[in-house]
C-alpha cells in the first residue's frame, strides 16, 4: 500500500478529529466516572496541593513575595506538563488492542492524552485566576500572550509526549525511568524555590530548562505584571516548536513497527 | 478492486521476547540473543478480487487468513510485495472495535463508531437504527460492564454494519448472540453482501462460505493451496480433512 501523501494526511486529520474528541472525552467520562466533585478535582487537586507546599515551605522561603502564587503558579505549568506526559507513556500501549484491529493514524492516541490534560489546565487555570484575585492578582491586557505561552508549552509537551508513547512500544522500562525523570525534573525547576538561591555559576543550567522558561514567561505576566523580553518569547517557541518536530519526526519514523511490539 | 501482488509476510519469533539486562549480559551463548528466527506467515501469494465479488478464504489455524486481512485493511505492511486496494474498506476483524466497558452503550456507539472513522451527523442519525437492531433500548445509558456478552456482542455488530462500505472485510462473526439473532445477523450481512459490495470473506463454516462466495482461496502453512469456484475448493477441503 503506498504511504498516504500530505493531502491525504491533512484530509484524515479532519476525518479522524471525531475520533481525537472521542477519546479526550472518554478520559473524562472515565476519570470522573462516579466521583461527587467530578471536574471539579481538576480545581481542587493543584490547589490543595498548593495549600500543603506552602505550609510546608512558606516559613523556609519567605523572601518571596506572594508565596501562595509564586507557588501555584509554578505548579500550574508543570503539573500539566506531567500530567499530560505521564499519561501519553501508556497511549499507544494500553491501546494494542486497536491498533491490531483497524487502521487509524496513531499520533491520534498521545495527542488526545495531552488535549484532555489541556482541558484540565483550563480548569486549573481559572481556579488559579480566582484564588489571585484575593490575592492582589489584578487580570490585565498582558493576559493574551498567557495563549501565546500555552501554544508553545503544547507543542513542547505534544513533541515529548510522542517521543515517549513511541519509546514506551519498543521498551517497557521507559515507564518506570520517566516516573524518576519527572520528579527530579520538578526539584529542578525553580517551582517551591526562587532561582536566586541557585550558585551563579549553575544558574545558567537552570534557566535553560525549558519548562522553567515557560513558568518564568508565565510569572512576569501574571505575578509581575510585565511584558516578557524579545529573546523569552523567541526561545519559549523555538524549544515549543523544535521539540515538536523532532517528536513527530521519531514517532512518524517508528510507527510502522508498533504493529510487531503488541 | 484488490490487488495482491506476490505477498511475503515474515515475523519474527523472538519479537515478543523483551531481553532484560541480565539475560543480555549472562546469555551463555551470544547467538541466542541476535539469532532471528524468521517465520513466514504469507509465502508468495497472488490473487486478485473483482468489484462487487464475494471472495472466501479458508484454511487451518495458523494458514495465515487473518494475517492476510491485516494487510488487506492496512493495518501492516508486507515484507515483500505490494497490496493495492481501491475504495473505502471497513474492517470488522474482530466486534467490537475500541469499547471502552465503563461507558455507557450510547457512548460506546459514538466511541467506537468513531474509531471506525464515521463522522458525528451520521452516527446521531444511526443511533436509532442501532438500538432497534441490537434491541437494546432498555440499556442505553447502562455502562457496557454490566452487560452479559451476547449483549456486548448484539451492539458490536450493530455498530460495525451500520454503513455499507465498498469493501468489507469479514471475520468469522457470525455466531454472535442468540439463535434468532444470530439469524437475524445472517440477513443483514446477506444484505449487505448483496448491495454490490465487495466482500472479502473469512469463516470456518465452510458450507455457508461455499453457499455465498463467488471464489475462494484456499490458504495452507501460508501458500495458496488452490483458488477459484467456491464449490469446487469447498469440496476439496472438506475432502482434504477427513
Amino acid at each position: 500500500m503506498k504511504e498516504p501523501g500530505l493531502i491525504q494526511r491533512t484530509i484524515s486529520v479532519k476525518k479522524y478529529s471525531f475520533m481525537l474528541q472521542q477519546l479526550v472525552n472518554r478520559d473524562f467520562k472515565v476519570r470522573y466516572r462516579g466521583s461527587l466533585l467530578g471536574m471539579l478535582w481538576s480545581m481542587l487537586n493543584p490547589l490543595l496541593n498548593m495549600l500543603v507546599l506552602s505550609i510546608v515551605f512558606s516559613q523556609v522561603f519567605n523572601a518571596v513575595g506572594n508565596y501562595k502564587m509564586y507557588l501555584l503558579s509554578g505548579l500550574l505549568i508543570f503539573g500539566f506538563f506531567s500530567e499530560a506526559s505521564n499519561l501519553a507513556v501508556t497511549a499507544v500501549t494500553a491501546n494494542f488492542g486497536l491498533l491490531t484491529k483497524i487502521y487509524f493514524p496513531k499520533f491520534i492516541l498521545p495527542l488526545s492524552k495531552v488535549l484532555s490534560s489541556s482541558i484540565n489546565f483550563i480548569f486549573t487555570f481559572i481556579a488559579f485566576l480566582i484564588l489571585g484575585s484575593f490575592m492582589n492578582i489584578h487580570i490585565w491586557w498582558g493576559y493574551i500572550f498567557i495563549v501565546y505561552i500555552f501554544a508553545c508549552l503544547l507543542m513542547f509537551t505534544i513533541g515529548i509526549s510522542f517521543v515517549l508513547s513511541a519509546l514506551h512500544v519498543f521498551m517497557r522500562d521507559v515507564q518506570h525511568i520517566y516516573s524518576v525523570i519527572i520528579t527530579v525534573w520538578m526539584y529542578s525547576t525553580p517551582i517551591l524555590y526562587p532561582i536566586d538561591i541557585i550558585p551563579s555559576e549553575f544558574q545558567l543550567l537552570f534557566k535553560a530548562n525549558p519548562l522553567y522558561m515557560y513558568i518564568n514567561f508565565f510569572r512576569e505576566i501574571t505575578l509581575q505584571q510585565m511584558i516578557p523580553d524579545v529573546k523569552s518569547f523567541v526561545l519559549c517557541f523555538l524549544v515549543g516548536f523544535g521539540s515538536f518536530v523532532l517528536g513527530a519526526v521519531i514517532f512518524v519514523k517508528s510507527q510502522k513497527r508498533f504493529i510487531y511490539y503488541t | 478492486m484488490i490487488g495482491v501482488d506476490n505477498v511475503i509476510m515474515e515475523f519474527n519469533l523472538n519479537r515478543g521476547k523483551v531481553r532484560s539486562i541480565k539475560e543480555f549480559l549472562f546469555a551463555k551463548v551470544s547467538d541466542d540473543i541476535d539469532k532471528k528466527q524468521m517465520f513466514r506467515a504469507l509465502d508468495n501469494v497472488n490473487f486478485q478480487v473483482q468489484e462487487g465479488e464475494i471472495f472466501g478464504i479458508v484454511g487451518n489455524n495458523g494458514a495465515g487468513k487473518s494475517t492476510l486481512l491485516k494487510l488487506l485493511a492496512g493495518i501492516m505492511k508486507p515484507t515483500q510485495g505490494s497490496i493495492k486496494v481501491n475504495g473505502t474498506i471497513a474492517p470488522m476483524i474482530e466486534l467490537g472495535t475500541g469499547f471502552d466497558f465503563e461507558l455507557s452503550a450510547l457512548e460506546n456507539i459514538y466511541l467506537s463508531g468513531s474509531i471506525l472513522g464515521y463522522g458525528k451527523k451520521f452516527l446521531v442519525e444511526k443511533v436509532p437504527e442501532i438500538f432497534d437492531f441490537s434491541e437494546l433500548w432498555d440499556f442505553k445509558d447502562v455502562p457496557v460492564k454490566y452487560f452479559s456478552s451476547g449483549m456486548v456482542a448484539r451492539l458490536a455488530f450493530s455498530v460495525s454494519t451500520i454503513v455499507v462500505p465498498d469493501i468489507l472485510i469479514v471475520d468469522e462473526i457470525l455466531s454472535v448472540g442468540d439463535m434468532s439473532f444470530q439469524k437475524k445477523s445472517y440477513k443483514r450481512m446477506l444484505e449487505l453482501m448483496q448491495g454490490g459490495t465487495t466482500v472479502v470473506y473469512v469463516s470456518h463454516d465452510v458450507e455457508s462460505l461455499a453457499e455465498m462466495c463467488s471464489r475462494i482461496l484456499w490458504l495452507e502453512k501460508g501458500k495458496i493451496r488452490k483458488i477459484g469456484d467456491a464449490k469446487q475448493v469447498c469440496d476439496e477441503y472438506i475432502a482434504s480433512l477427513s
